[in-house]
């Protein structure tokens, strides 16, 4: 469960990124945050990550409080989570299996299992058979394919996703979404960042909207 | 465990992937490296090496002492009694004029001249062994004994190898100054190249942290590429000492002769030379960590 109370987040130079959210996401939930530019999507699953901390308040992930965590303690509490980029930030000196492969090294999986895991998540985005192809040789849908295999490639309990179809042409939009919702049915909890309205319409989850840092109003879907 | 090992093992293989991914630049920095150290392990070379000479010749710390030609047998076992009684004398040796005068025929191929003289131009002689190679002790001796009967002069045997040694421990202590100097050389370069390395793999760093890199993780490869240029660097060093000493070592073969002497410079031991690769890591390991040091103090 991640659970946000009274959470500010204030970068230094700027105002509030977010200001005062409370709010809770269930495990296996899906959810949708939207929100003009600026409005503190991305603020919110940085939060969620631990890769930023509260400037006030506090978020709870899995019953710990990421503000009280010792920075050690930080990296292992984000591999509970799979994150999706709009800029996909795939490493293009790498393979597409050496990008999937990275979080498993990171968790010090055993070469051999890492590798199947990897072609399994290959597999489920729809791109075993280029393992050897270099990112930059892929259409932008099939990039964002391959960050969504190096999100799930360690099985997180949670997919934070910001603007995952951001750069996507419709078709390839609800590919991706697609494969969203089938993670979710398997009990993934999702959180999904965007201002795309095919999406919100497609994938009916439970949406957050943002304005100028505050929650608006939680709606049901 | 077997994980650990895995990320080790990685993350070797990473920086070797890397070293030999621009070998023009490797080269260059494990030339550099080399060249620095060999300059504190040449001087730590010759420098032990003299010193074991030096100690080889002067031995025992020894006083001759030469009494007057006209000295009677009486003035003589005097002589040979004080010294014996003498509470820092270990031991006494008489060498008699005759016998004296025979070394010399012998050894020095004088025989000849020596044969026209009309009397032994030698005097009776005593070494004693000192028990202690003090200075004071020696120079008291030496004091004590020219102001006894029919003394005509004390030398002591070792003085120039107690010189020798003197000059040897300033060139130990510049020996270790110049390495201290160099061995922040090699941090410096390594800092560098790492400081290079982190620039070109930013992203890579970035997005590591973001899916839930720990600081040793990322910190690794960058330790190990460090370890590895270091130790590539300390066998470089060990080749350009060796070549060096087999080149000195024509010239000394002819210098060594003129003494009578085989001395050679030997090679570098071999405890010395792991303990060259083992500090030339821990160098370029150390100037690793702090360039990835830094550069994670940035990001956080």
């Amino acid at each position: 469960m991640i659970s946000f109370a009274h959470v500010t987040k204030r970068y230094p130079g700027s105002q509030d990124a977010l200001r005062g959210v409370s709010l809770t996401i269930e495990p296996g939930e899906a959810v949708l945050v939207t929100g003009h530019s600026g409005a503190g999507k991305s603020t919110l699953l940085k939060l969620m990550a631990a890769i930023e901390l509260p400037s006030a308040g506090t978020v709870i992930v899995n019953g710990q409080n990421t503000r009280a965590l010792k920075p050690p303690a930080l990296p292992f509490l984000r591999r509970r989570f799979g994150l999706v980029f709009q800029d996909h930030k795939l490493l293009f000196d790498r393979s597409v299996l050496d990008n999937v492969l990275l979080p498993l090294q990171i968790a010090a999986f055993d070469r051999r299992d890492a590798g199947r895991r990897a072609r399994a998540a290959l597999d489920k985005v729809g791109l075993l058979g280029k393992e050897r192809a270099m990112p930059i040789t892929l259409s932008g849908g099939e990039q964002q394919r391959v960050c969504i295999a190096r999100a799930v490639v360690h099985r997180p309990a949670v997919l934070l996703a910001d603007e995952p179809t951001g750069n996507l042409d419709e078709a390839y939009a609800m590919d991706i979404v697609e494969l969203f919702r089938s993670f979710n049915q398997v009990g993934v909890t999702l959180v999904l960042a965007t201002h795309d309205r095919v999406v919100r319409e497609r994938l009916r989850a439970r949406t957050i909207e943002l304005s100028g840092g505050r929650l608006v109003e939680p709606q049901a879907a | 465990m077997t994980g650990w090992l895995t990320q080790h093992a990685a993350a070797l293989r990473d920086s070797l992937r890397r070293l030999t991914a621009s070998p023009l630049a490797t080269l260059l920095n494990v030339l550099v490296i080399g060249v620095a150290l060999s300059l504190p392990l040449g001087l730590y070379l010759a420098l032990s090496q003299l010193q074991g000479l030096s100690r080889q010749l002067s031995g025992d710390p020894q006083v001759s002492i030469f009494l007057a030609l006209d000295a009677s047998s009486a003035e003589v076992a005097e002589v040979q009694r004080r010294l014996r009684a003498h509470p820092r004398v270990a031991q006494v040796r008489f060498i008699p004029r005759a016998e004296a005068l025979d070394d010399l025929k012998r050894n020095a191929g004088l025989s000849d001249i020596l044969d026209n003289l009309q009397r032994n131009p030698l005097p009776d002689a005593f070494v004693a062994t000192v028990a202690d190679n003090r200075p004071e002790w020696l120079e008291s001796l030496r004091e004590e004994a020219a102001g006894w009967a029919k003394v005509a002069h004390v030398q002591l045997d070792s003085e120039w190898a107690r010189r020798l040694h003197a000059a040897l421990r300033v060139g130990r202590t510049l020996t270790f100054l110049l390495g201290a100097l160099l061995a922040c050389a090699l941090v410096a370069v390594t800092f560098n190249t790492i400081r290079l390395q982190i620039l070109t793999r930013r992203e890579e760093i970035e997005v590591s942290r973001l899916i839930g890199a720990t600081n040793p993780f990322i910190r690794r490869p960058f330790l190990y590429f460090g370890a590895i240029q270091g130790v590539a660097g300390g066998v470089t060093a060990w080749l350009v000492v060796a070549v060096a000493v087999w080149i000195l070592n024509r010239d000394l073969a002819g210098l060594a002769a003129l003494y009578a002497s085989t001395w050679r410079l030997g090679p570098l031991p071999p405890a010395d030379a792991a303990a060259l690769l083992a500090f030339s890591a821990g160098l370029g390991w150390l100037g690793a960590w702090l360039s990835v040091s830094r550069h994670l103090r940035t990001l956080s």
